[in-house]
């Protein structure tokens, strides 16, 4: 049987990595409650519970997304392989998370305003995030191992990057002609009684998953790495004994 | 309420889906790791120092 918190590699064994899979053990359970017992909206009804899953991936998202410029920047800086692994690790990751909230957002739509989609600025600019970040991966798939692609694919992380602030602000940037809701932060004043702790609690807990997943990702990374060496020094050995 | 489950149950299914994807790939580099050293290992095999000085004298 698979065993997703198995930490038998070097990296899983970490005590960072190990903290991130004691905060998604931890705060799983906790934010689970806290989203039951969470007050229902008179407004919108049961469906605002949505609140608590689909602005949490996209903070996600947007982390994923700053890690993979911040470890591009880093690579082309150092020139360290272990930089570009991370970069490729947090995009994949960001990738997965915008997925997620890309699927949440519309079922949240259809809910209140009868439409799974419309292109409204902030949708529109989430679209064009996702497809940012899902060509980088499709680049480092073609691409796998050369460092050139490595090189061009952080510059790419990094210039994708612009995106970002202009998603998180649409709503201010289209002057309030905005069907998305306005922005939510953690700890915001603008939620009503008993949805400040469940709101926030899904912020750490994707966060948390964010970090766990992306140690089990760039683990990945490396241990190909070292398949693809050790079986190339294989041929290479046997083409010589021959 | 149909929305609100599937929303939640969709998220679920990503995470866990990817993480048991991960694993699942995990194990497999980890095998193939392992037969790839065994096979360098294996009965004195080529990258052995010892077949290597052989081949080296004759």
């Amino acid at each position: 049987m698979l065993n997703v918190f198995d930490a038998t590699s070097p990296i899983a064994r970490a005590p960072a990595a190990r903290l991130t899979s004691v905060l998604c053990i931890g705060l799983f359970p906790a934010w689970a409650f806290a989203v039951f017992n969470a007050p229902i909206d008179s407004f919108q009804g049961v469906i605002q519970k949505i609140l608590y899953i689909h602005p949490p991936l996209a903070f996600g998202a947007y982390l994923g997304f700053i890690c993979t410029a911040l470890f591009g920047a880093l690579y082309l800086w150092k020139r360290e392989p272990r930089f570009d692994h991370w970069a490729l690790s947090a995009a994949e990751v960001g990738v997965l998370l915008c997925t997620l909230m890309l699927l949440t957002g519309p079922i949240w739509g259809k809910g209140t305003w009868g439409r799974w989609w419309t292109w409204d600025l902030r949708l529109t600019l989430t679209l064009l995030l996702y497809f940012v970040y899902v060509s980088y991966l499709l680049l480092r798939a073609f691409s796998e191992g050369s460092e050139r692609a490595a090189r061009f694919a952080a510059l790419y992380g990094i210039l994708g990057l612009v995106v970002v602030p202009l998603n998180r602000f649409a709503i201010e940037l289209s002057g309030g002609r905005a069907l998305h809701p306005a922005n939510l932060n953690p700890g915001d004043d603008q939620l009503g009684a008993g949805m400040t702790s469940p709101f926030v609690l899904g912020v750490l807990l994707v966060f948390a998953c964010f970090a766990w997943l992306l140690v089990r990702r760039y683990e990945l990374c490396r241990l190909r790495e070292a398949v693809l060496l050790q079986e190339a020094e294989s041929e290479r050995e046997d083409a010589w004994a021959t | 309420m149909g929305y609100l489950i599937s929303a939640y149950a969709l998220s679920l299914i990503g995470g866990f889906g990817y993480a048991l994807w991960l694993t699942r790939a995990r194990q497999k580099l980890r095998r193939r790791l392992e037969a790839a050293s065994a096979a360098r290992r294996s009965d004195g095999g080529p990258g052995t120092a010892s077949n290597r000085a052989s081949a080296e004298a004759g």
